[in-house]
């Protein structure tokens, strides 16, 4: 058995898909026999230098060994975890730092076209490209993340989709009137185009929103759209929720609604299927589209209020499409084995330097 | 001789019909000009399409593939759509030549975009300025035109007359002091006989074309509100609008037409592109390419319709004023403007009832038709305007080429700028930049003081 480091990078006080990831990772990697244990680091950007610095200081870590006993490989997740050094660094790709890659240029990122800006971009690509290119086993948690890599850094990667971090537990049961959404609260996760558009779908359907929110004002924000539209008596933000009580709201929603903006690979869309729910998303979700198909998996929306509305009504109204729906749902969650019993053969991929 | 290396800056989409007028405008273009230049074409997209076997990458590798074989001209488009965002930040990292197609821009990329830092890059350039304003401090942003856009290009086209004009007027301190300007016009290839050449309404309705989005600017509700006069008026028996219009589209085009009751009059077709309009066109008699806004505008569609010897409706004040006047009926905008319309309509449907073809309606005027599309024809054909884009290339590439040592001097002080803001104590003790070792593949030195042109 051997002893692995698995290399998080952490916001304190959040808790999203990179801890989830993390987490389970590490008990899969405990339960089959080896020596387990995390690096996490937090990561605060200051400013643009941060982020050269957060990378150097990674860099700097000497991880070979502890007390003795020898690291026998180490499992980077996101930037800047992969620029550590290592004899044997395997790389399962969360996502780079989107801000400098595909979220450039556009009203997500914060870079702009200051030269200082741009030239700690371009130094960042280099650094990524030469980082990543060390690993000796390269995989990306979506098709999606893939395909930036390859873009932006011309490095191929393997897809390993995540199983679920619940496993078997989730069920589906008669559904109540109400859209679930699930995850951090944050502009990209674009919470408010599903408040938006509930005041355009028939008033008996209401909303309720689990997680927490990871940016300043947004809270402000969207009780500000909720109230504007006065929908205070249909829209519930419920916090953070138990792993119990998830499976529950999952089992009996009626739809999952999970659009952000090019979302790296997305445990909710998973969770709502492996629940028998369709998913309400966009045409520019990014990861989400590797598993929601327009009227078989889901819905596939313009990522405006409008459409979404539109789309989500017509499902509603027309009871036979959405039965067939959720038949469907039903069948490609049984199909996608890794969902609930893929850690075998991603584990046995992550490992793979250990071989040579 | 060598062949000039354009970094080509376009959307390419996820397939050939995207609705921007910048890849439309490549796809035009680039088989005329792919010979005499070697063109390597830079995208915003994770997944894009071949466009005709050219190079291409991300746009997030153009400085990277600068370093290794520096380009000699970048080109880029800039339009108001999201589709433009990565080239509209690109031009401020390596300007170059610039075609707009919009003159104002109501989508501002992001919030440090929308607040560049241009004007004191531009100052430091002409050495008006020493030092670079503190980091994340933003100006504030002015105006719905393209300011930073318009100041930060070392060449411009426009491809619409009107923003030719108006830049005439445009007096903000720019990188070029005196830069190349041109109207560029949007490139038509006539891919099957004009419509001159079939002059008979080939079938039993009036068929009315129209590309315009649900929204105020493009007048849709007027020609809905003239639909709708026609069927009050028991007129509208023979009647027909091909209405064109956006994915994203549908919901509030379907409010709009049972707002006005002409349900049963209108057919909507989802994917408004370029090509999708051109190949609509055998179906139609008369275009509306109606537009009355400081933003936007009706081309490519209403190029493409001139080109093809449609006859179209457009808005005077606007595009009509310019148009070739045997196929042009201008309708006013304010509240006759659908009575306008109607009237139109009225006349092509007694045209229509009386034997004549369609062309004589529009044909009523002093200029013959077939001599209004010769010259349009001259200015409007791909292979003309690619021509005249293979000037600005050119003129262009020489003006950069002086540029290049105080562009290089900027990128040379802000990395300076990067090293004063490193050097906490904290990160020296660390080792600073060198504790990135083996990471990083080059010098300081060679790395930095390259510059962005040659």
């Amino acid at each position: 058995m051997a002893s692995i480091l698995i290399l998080g990078v952490k916001v304190p006080f959040t808790r999203g898909g990179q801890e989830v990831l993390v987490n389970t990772l590490t008990r899969e990697l405990k339960g089959r026999g080896h020596q387990v244990d995390t690096v996490e680091l937090p990561y605060r950007i200051v400013d643009k230098t941060s982020l050269l610095k957060q990378a150097a200081l990674w860099r700097s870590l000497d991880l070979d060994c502890f007390s003795g006993k020898k690291v026998d490989l180490v499992i980077a997740t996101k930037f800047p975890s992969y620029c550590v050094e290592h004899p044997r660094k395997s790389l399962w790709l969360v996502h780079q730092e989107r801000s400098a890659y595909e979220l450039l240029g556009g009203r997500f990122s914060d870079f702009s076209d200051d030269p200082r800006d741009a030239l700690i971009r371009e130094e960042l690509l280099s650094l990524d490209t030469v980082a990543i290119g060390e690993c000796a086993y390269r995989s990306a948690i979506s098709r999606n993340v893939a395909d930036r890599l390859k873009a932006f850094n011309g490095i191929d990667a393997e897809v390993l989709y995540p199983p679920l971090p619940l496993g078997q537990r989730y069920r589906c049961e008669p559904e109540e009137p109400y859209i679930l959404s699930v995850g951090r609260i944050c502009t990209i996760k674009r919470v408010d185009l599903m408040i938006k558009a509930l005041s355009s779908i028939h008033h008996d359907i209401r909303l309720k929103i689990a997680g927490l929110p990871d940016e300043p004002g947004v809270m402000e924000y969207l009780t500000n759209e909720v109230a504007a539209r006065d929908l205070n008596r249909r829209v519930e933000f419920l916090g953070r929720v138990s792993d119990d009580d998830l499976i529950t709201l999952y089992a009996r929603a009626m739809m999952v609604y999970y659009a952000p903006y090019d979302e790296d690979y997305g445990y909710v869309t998973l969770e709502a299927l492996a629940s028998g729910k369709p998913v309400i998303t966009a045409h520019d979700s990014g990861g989400t589209l590797e598993f929601v198909t327009h009227h078989e998996t889901g819905i596939v929306a313009e990522p405006t209020p409008e459409s979404i509305a539109i789309q989500v009504q017509h499902l509603i109204d027309n009871s036979a499409l959405r039965l067939a729906v959720g038949e469907r749902v039903k069948v490609a969650a049984a199909s996608m084995g890794f969902l609930f019993s893929g850690w075998n053969n991603l584990i046995e991929r992550l490992l793979s330097p250990l071989e040579g | 001789m060598k062949r000039k290396r354009i970094a080509w800056f376009s959307p390419l989409g996820s397939d050939t019909t995207s609705p921007d007028i910048a890849s439309y405008v490549s796809r035009q273009v680039l088989p005329f000009l792919r010979d005499e230049f070697e063109i390597v074409l830079f995208h915003g997209d994770v997944h894009p399409v071949d466009l005709y076997g050219l190079e291409q990458h991300h746009f997030l590798c153009a400085m990277r593939e600068h370093r290794e074989c520096p380009f000699d001209l970048f080109f880029y488009q800039v339009e108001d759509a999201p589709s433009s965002y990565f080239s509209r930040y690109h031009l401020g990292v390596a300007p170059g030549l610039v075609l707009f197609h919009h003159y104002r821009l109501l989508t501002p990329p992001s919030v440090a975009m929308h607040h560049s830092s241009f004007e004191p890059v531009i100052e430091i350039v002409h050495e008006r300025r020493n030092e670079l304003p503190p980091f994340m401090v933003w100006p504030e942003h002015r105006g719905p035109e393209a300011r930073r856009e318009l100041a930060l290009a070392g060449g411009l086209l426009f491809s619409q007359y009107r923003a030719f004009e108006d830049y005439q007027h445009f007096s903000d301190p720019r990188l070029i002091t005196e830069p190349f300007v041109s109207y560029l016009p949007v490139p038509v290839t006539v891919s099957s006989p004009i419509q001159s050449s079939s002059t008979e309404f080939s079938s039993t309705h009036l068929r009315v074309g129209m590309t315009a989005s649900p929204g105020m600017e493009g007048r849709a509700h007027k020609v809905l509100g003239a639909l709708a006069h026609r069927q009050r008026v028991g007129a509208s028996k023979h009647v027909r609008l091909v209405w064109l219009i956006g994915s994203d589209e549908r919901g509030r085009a379907e409010e709009l037409i049972r707002e006005y009751g002409v349900e049963s009059l209108v057919e909507l077709r989802e994917g408004r592109c370029p090509e999708r309009w051109q190949q609509l066109l055998p179906e139609i008699d008369i275009a509306a390419h109606l537009h009355y806004s400081a933003f936007l505008s009706p081309h490519p569609y209403l190029a493409i319709s001139i080109a093809h010897g449609i006859p179209v409706m457009a808005s005077d004040p606007g595009e009509a004023p310019r148009l070739p006047e045997s196929l042009t009926f201008a309708v006013r905008p304010g509240e006759h403007e659908a009575n306008e319309i109607s009237l139109i309509l009225a006349g092509f449907a007694e045209h229509r009832a009386n034997g004549h073809d369609i062309h004589a309606v529009a044909s009523d005027r002093e200029f013959p038709l077939q001599m209004a599309l010769q010259v349009d024809g001259y200015h409007f054909s791909a292979s003309s305007v690619a021509a005249e884009l293979a000037l600005a290339f050119e003129i262009v590439a020489r003006a950069m080429a002086l540029l290049a040592p105080r562009w290089s001097a900027l990128r040379s002080a802000a990395w300076r700028d990067i090293e004063r803001q490193l050097a906490s104590p904290g990160f020296t003790r660390l080792g600073g930049l060198a504790a990135l070792g083996s990471l990083r593949s080059r010098s300081l030195e060679s790395q930095h003081s390259e510059g962005v042109l040659p």
